[in-house]
């Protein structure tokens, strides 16, 4: 089916065996095309500035497997923005630019508090480790502490960037004895665990049941860890399921 | 050994969700009062009026009606009851009270509602779901004794005029913990070199209270006691004694299977086992009757979903507790297909009791009925056959 607009061509154009790299880049007109190709630079420098010009960062994408992943970034951002045009290219790169800087941050707080990259203790000691679906608005009400996600680093954006991303862990956690039938996103978080591939940091955790079995089931054996090897203190907290009802308020 | 008087009774008695204790109770006026999960406090569902039956689907064959309602990556325990219930297994219900223990149990009894599969013709039938505490501490225990008394309590009164005061709480403690002393002083006969009663009968005897009006069973639990007491033990030299650990078993065949390999299973700390489900509860006169069923409850419920670091560490110790009371060579620890919760306790208690404490472990999953799984045999032949080795060359426990 052909689309009239613009400089649109079929998605299936892209894609084709032998050819040279342009013909898998998508043309949507001058303005657009100019306008898609300054976000792509803006990733990168946010990326370059927050992540890759610290030596400490370097090092994490070698330690942490997880970290190659997001060498896939502007393909996610490819991914989503496929087949856009005007307002809706834009409103889809500012939700997607915004998750780079906000994850590329993350990424360089974790580094910079772990005991095997940064070290900086008294970061460190600063440091709230909170679950992936646990509600980080909770710790807004505590503005001396830095909440960050372990998991949304390492299992949460993988995925996105690559759907291979977590098989390794997966693999892991069920090679440790987990059943394979279980939900693979707690089971690649405990794979993470299981596999010492989280860094470590922080005063304590707090691990949240959200949103599933899996989840509240899988806080325990990364807590076993945190706990008993990292010395982090771990305090679970219980969300209800049936958080409407009355009576669980 | 001489068969006891009663095995056959109770054997037939868990043929069918609905057994003749269920109609004769019925038929005295009595409320059944249908649960699904141990975190439902017993006592509670069992008032003066009333009497509770934990549902079970025996000789489930095929599971695909639930499956389409709830999809193939459920735990087959929770179809298998969501199955029965389109079938109209359970129309003799005349009520069902679930907990949040699991989110698929929770789904399975939401599902029997939006099917109105159970008590259609029934007016005063009702549904109840309660959300149970995850950590066992001061806030769990207002959480559960709230639930317990606006999704237990006040529905059974409200529908069916039950007395729900401290006083027929305690009554129903009392009933309830003299069945308990009863299995319990049944288990005591499965220690010892020679038991007088196999891991089987034991199982078939205690998931009888589950499933049938505990004060119609009470006699028969008493004559077996006496049974017991003058019971000749056999010959018979067990290759090793183990302690079974996990989620549900309400299939008998399981426990059946794992004593044909020569297995005895010496303690059961399983949903449906009696530890710590049989246990009795204390009450005092100096705190109502009810938060005192709860704290007991929260306290020494097993259940993974307990997830405090005090109950994740505490579940372990006391399967070492267990297998050190009942001298168990071996554990085995079993969860049903598709069953998260156990999925990530089995994983941890293997290693843990293996690593830490010493233990052979045998680590399975099964389908809901097992029947006479040729590939579970094997793998429990082959654990029995390593512990026997190890207990040859003296291998020791730390």
């Amino acid at each position: 089916m052909s689309n009239k607009r613009i400089g649109c061509e079929n998605f299936g154009k892209v894609y084709v065996e032998g050819k040279r790299y342009r013909s898998r880049r998508e043309w949507r007109g001058v303005v657009d095309t100019l306008y898609d190709y300054s976000r792509w630079l803006h990733n990168w420098f946010n990326m370059a500035r927050i992540v890759l010009i610290k030596p400490r960062n370097v090092k994490a994408m070698f330690r942490y497997r997880w970290m190659a992943n997001y060498l896939a970034v502007p393909m996610m951002i490819d991914r989503h923005t496929q087949g856009l045009r005007g307002e809706h290219l834009r409103i889809c790169h500012a939700e997607q630019d915004v998750i780079v800087e906000d994850v590329a941050k993350l990424l360089d707080k974790l580094f910079k508090g772990d005991r095997r990259i940064g070290n900086d203790t008294e970061f460190s000691k600063k440091v709230v480790l909170v679950d992936e679906n646990e509600m980080q608005s909770v710790m807004m009400g505590f503005p001396t502490v830095v909440p960050l996600s372990r998991e949304i680093a390492s299992t949460y954006i993988p995925v996105l960037l690559n759907q291979r991303a977590a098989i390794h862990y997966i693999d892991i956690a069920q090679e440790y004895g987990l059943a394979g039938d279980v939900c693979p996103m707690p089971e690649a978080e405990a794979g993470v665990s299981i596999d010492d591939d989280a860094p470590i940091l922080g005063c304590c955790a707090v691990q949240c049941n959200t949103t599933c079995d899996g989840s509240l089931l899988s806080n325990g054996v990364i807590s076993k860890r945190m706990e008993l090897e990292d010395g982090i203190p771990v305090f679970q907290l219980a969300s209800p399921l049936r958080h409407v009802n009355e009576d669980v308020q | 050994m001489k068969d006891l008087k009663y095995l056959l009774y109770f054997e037939n008695l868990l043929q069918e969700a609905q057994n003749e204790l269920i109609l004769q109770a019925q038929s005295e006026g009595d409320i059944c009062v249908a649960y699904v999960c141990e975190n439902t406090p017993e006592p509670l569902l069992n008032l003066p009026g009333a009497f509770s039956t934990r549902l079970r689907a025996p000789r489930t064959g095929s599971m695909e009606m639930a499956t389409y309602y709830m999809t193939s990556f459920l735990c087959e325990y929770s179809r298998a009851l969501l199955e029965r219930a389109i079938e109209g297994g359970f129309n003799f219900a005349d009520c069902i009270i679930t907990p949040d223990g699991c989110t698929m149990m929770n789904r399975a009894v939401e599902n029997m509602e939006l099917l109105n599969a159970v008590g259609k013709d029934k007016e005063n039938f009702f549904y109840e779901y309660m959300e149970i505490p995850m950590k066992a501490d001061d806030n769990g225990l207002n959480l559960y004794t709230l639930q317990c008394k606006n999704h237990i309590l006040t529905p059974l009164h409200e529908h069916y005029g039950i007395d729900i005061s401290d006083e027929a709480i305690r009554k129903a403690v009392a009933e309830h913990n003299r069945v308990c002393e009863l299995i319990r002083a049944i288990g005591e006969f499965r220690k010892g070199a020679a038991p007088r009663i196999t891991g089987y009968e034991f199982h078939i005897i205690t998931l009888a209270t589950y499933a049938a009006p505990k004060a119609l069973l009470i006699d028969k639990l008493e004559e077996t006691l006496e049974e017991l007491k003058t019971r000749e033990p056999d010959d018979t030299k067990y290759r090793a004694r183990v302690l079974v650990v996990g989620s549900e078993i309400d299939d008998t065949d399981f426990i059946k299977l794992i004593e044909s390999t020569g297995a005895y299973v010496c303690a059961d700390r399983f949903c449906y086992g009696s530890l710590p489900g049989r246990d009795p509860i204390v009450l005092t006169d100096d705190e109502d009757a009810l938060t005192q069923v709860c704290r007991q409850y929260m306290y020494r419920g097993q259940c993974p979903r307990y997830m405090n670091t005090a109950k994740m560490n505490g579940r372990r110790e006391y399967v070492n507790a267990l297998a050190k009371e009942y001298d168990a060579d071996g554990i085995i620890y079993e969860q049903i297909k598709f069953c998260d919760p156990w999925a990530y306790e089995r994983m941890m208690g293997s290693h843990i009791l293996h690593d830490d404490y010493g233990y052979p472990v045998l680590s399975v999953d099964r389908p809901y009925c097992i029947s006479s799984s040729g590939q579970m045999r094997t793998r429990v032949q082959a654990f029995v056959e390593s512990v026997e080795i190890k207990r040859i060359q003296g291998g020791e426990k730390k």
